[in-house]
């Protein structure tokens, strides 16, 4: 995985974007393991982007965070930390610039602190969101809630 | 509900070592089965249950619940042995950890890690260009500018924080924590390097360093992220006392049960599970030239099951005897994986009768192992050197914590975990018999009989909020490369908040500054020019609130 700017990694989400619109959501999916792939065999663990709010544990809990199980476990994170009242993606949704897929990229990046180094894993995620439209994707926090 | 919809409702269950709690979700036995609530009646005929209830294994012996348990379907079957084992695998943990020298090398390092961080988080806090930079605490030395004099202060403090964090990040944290790929390094040196089969049974591995300082192996050619490391030694354990005390509950039939357990529980989800649930299973099978330890059960073979099991259970006992380092030593012989290594070509040479020592119980072959000429090449040190010297490092810390440990609340929490352990050691023998580290049954409370080995079991104690509110918030400051949230952030402040005392001795030199606990009635201050020292009551301190300002 070539590490990113922004600027680059918001031009990689608009052509992402443009082939997810004529090929459906699945392209986005299979990107976002690939980019996890990636991102772990350069030698970053998933976890380290994936935070645990609470002490290291083991026993019979102990499950791997791969590819398949990331995007419930972020979509989730998303939704609890920036769908919120005042949230970056909360603002968006305010704003009218919620179908723009760079506003929503630089919204996850910096709403979570993300590192430069885990762009490329952003840049599906932002594709999928604004392709299941951010006010669905957010209003599905208050259904979970 | 069936298996498969209640083996989530089990993943949930878990053990925190830091705070040293057994986790259940709430509905734990809402969603068991009609047939499994139905058995559960018959056999244990009573409604508020406790641990020590649930694993008795006392139905073993009654002909009534075996009748209702074999007339069951299969799939009840592996659900009440499946819900019967979760607490053999959570009490396991909670015992090793409190028993075994590695456990206590594992708190010992988390009380020396916690006084350092007294004083590193509130200078770090105090200076904008350093909060900006608490995350991924590893690497906490790669990002620091020094470029002020608090900067340069905080990366000398760092100097001692960093091998104690990362040797937590290079265990995994005990957890499944993985380090980035540029912290390791191929080889143990220039000698000893590229992939050998290091167990002797034809499993290629590679040897490999960790954090310049953890030498261990991992698979070539697979996820290179992955090696042996702590967690394998205590999941493997937790994994082979569960299916010991489905042996034991059941006997020669419970091998079938046995194969059916591990298919369901964990082989069919094993995407799902970290290597180290399965790793060492696998190679110990092959200690019987079995391709692994699928293949070894299906051969439903009772002895040859429980012999591995009891196999497997004694190495990683003899692996969790890896001792705090004392200073000055080689880190070397405080390394679980070495000894683990060493325990496994051990009994693979007893198994195949390549070793002949002559011995009643696998404690005592344990004894000839820590004679072996081996030993000494991998550093390893005998039980008769490890239990003296952890006992001096118990009372050690006791004494340490009073002095050093400022929060009151996380004082208590850390004594209660050494008054726990201490017993442990201080009327252990010098040897490797342990009934509650390596019990033949599986269970480990079976081993409980002083009320000092009951005290491990007891659920009644809470962690003051104190303490696991810096737990919860510390494995992600460490180890995770998001920037913490704002909140987090104030809950650290808050947890740390230390005053800023500068002393000015009668001396007239200058002042002498320091961080000084926000709890503490008397301070003491040794004069930076003239060494004087001097013993201040708080009333006649000038200190300067930090927090105050930051609020």
């Amino acid at each position: 995985m070539k590490e990113l700017t922004l600027d680059q990694a918001i031009q990689a989400a608009i052509e992402l974007n443009k082939n997810v619109s004529e090929k459906g959501l699945a392209v986005g999916f299979s990107e976002l393991e690939k980019a996890v792939q990636d991102f772990e065999s350069e030698g970053y663990p998933i976890q380290t982007i994936i935070p645990q709010g609470e002490d290291a544990s083991l026993g019979f809990s102990l499950k791997r965070a791969d590819g398949k199980k990331f995007w419930e476990i972020y979509s989730d994170l998303i939704r609890k930390s920036l769908c919120n009242s005042g949230g970056e993606l909360h603002k968006l949704i305010g704003s009218g610039i919620s179908t723009s897929v760079g506003a929503v990229l630089t919204a996850i990046v910096s709403g979570l602190g993300i590192p430069v180094v885990a762009l490329g894993v952003m840049i599906p995620i932002a594709v999928i969101i604004i392709n299941t439209g951010l006010d669905a994707f957010c209003a599905m926090a208050d259904k979970k809630n | 509900m069936a298996l498969e919809d209640i083996l989530p409702r089990f993943d949930k269950v878990s053990f925190t070592p830091r705070t040293l709690q057994i986790n259940y979700p709430r509905d734990l036995t809402e969603g068991l089965s009609l047939d499994a609530r139905t058995f559960f009646q018959i056999a244990y005929n009573k409604n508020a249950m406790t641990v020590l209830d649930w694993t008795n294994g006392k139905w073993k012996d009654d002909q009534l619940s075996l009748d209702f348990f074999f007339r069951s379907d299969q799939e009840t079957r592996t659900e009440i042995l499946a819900f019967l084992t979760l607490f053999i695998h959570e009490y396991t943990h909670r015992i090793d950890f409190l028993i075994s020298p590695f456990g206590l090398q594992y708190y010992v390092n988390t009380f020396r890690e916690y006084w350092r961080l007294q004083e590193f988080f509130p200078q770090a806090l105090d200076n904008p260009n350093t909060v900006d930079k608490i995350r991924f605490l590893v690497a906490f030395k790669e990002n620091l500018a020094e470029e002020t004099h608090a900067e340069q202060r905080l990366k000398e403090m760092w100097e001692d924080l960093e091998p104690i964090i990362h040797a937590f990040y290079a265990w995994g944290d005990v957890s499944d924590i993985k380090p980035m790929g540029k912290f390791i390094t191929e080889g143990w040196s220039n000698e000893i390097k590229g992939v050998v089969d290091p167990f002797g049974v034809g499993v290629p591995m590679e040897p490999i360093t960790v954090l310049t300082f953890f030498h261990t192996f991992r698979i070539p050619g697979a996820d290179k992220l992955w090696y042996l490391r702590p967690l394998t030694i205590f999941e493997t354990k937790a994994v082979v006392n569960s299916i010991l005390f489905i042996l034991y509950l059941l006997g020669e039939k419970g091998v079938e049960e046995c194969l059916h357990y591990y298919e369901r529980v964990y082989l069919s989800r094993r995407s799902q599970f970290p290597q180290d649930y399965f790793f060492l299973l696998d190679l110990g099978a092959r200690i019987y030239k079995e391709e692994d330890f699928h293949s070894l059960l299906k051969l439903r073979n009772f002895e040859m099951l429980r012999s591995i099991l009891l196999i497997l259970s004694t190495i990683c006992w003899y692996a969790l005897q890896a001792p705090p380092p004392l200073k000055g030593e080689d880190v070397r012989s405080s390394n679980p994986i070495l000894r683990l290594w060493l325990g496994f070509m051990f009994f693979t040479g007893i198994a195949r009768r390549k070793i002949n020592v002559p011995f009643n119980s696998t404690a005592e072959a344990l004894l000839y192992l820590d004679e072996w000429k081996g030993a000494g090449s991998f550093y390893q040190k005998s039980i008769t050197e490890i239990i003296p010297s952890c006992r001096k490092v118990i009372e050690n810390m006791i004494q340490m914590n009073q002095k050093y440990t400022w929060n009151p609340d996380v004082k208590s929490h850390f004594r209660h975990i050494l008054e726990l352990m201490q017993p442990h050691f201080v009327d252990r023998d010098l040897s490797y018999v342990s009934y509650l580290g390596m019990p033949d049954s599986g269970n480990p409370l079976f081993g409980c009989a002083r009320k000092e080995d009951w005290e491990l079991t007891y659920d009644d104690y809470n962690v003051p909020p104190a303490a696991k509110d810096w737990f919860d918030i510390r494995s992600d400051l460490f180890f995770n490369m998001l920037q913490p949230k704002e909140e987090i952030i104030k809950r650290l402040d808050k947890h740390y908040l230390a005053f800023y005392f500068p002393y000015h001795c009668k001396c007239g030199q200058g002042f002498t500054v320091s961080w000084v606990s926000r709890f503490a009635e008397e301070v003491n201050v040794t004069c930076a020019f003239c060494g004087q020292q001097k013993t201040i009551h708080r009333d006649d301190m000038h200190i300067i609130s930090v927090h105050g300002k930051r609020e």
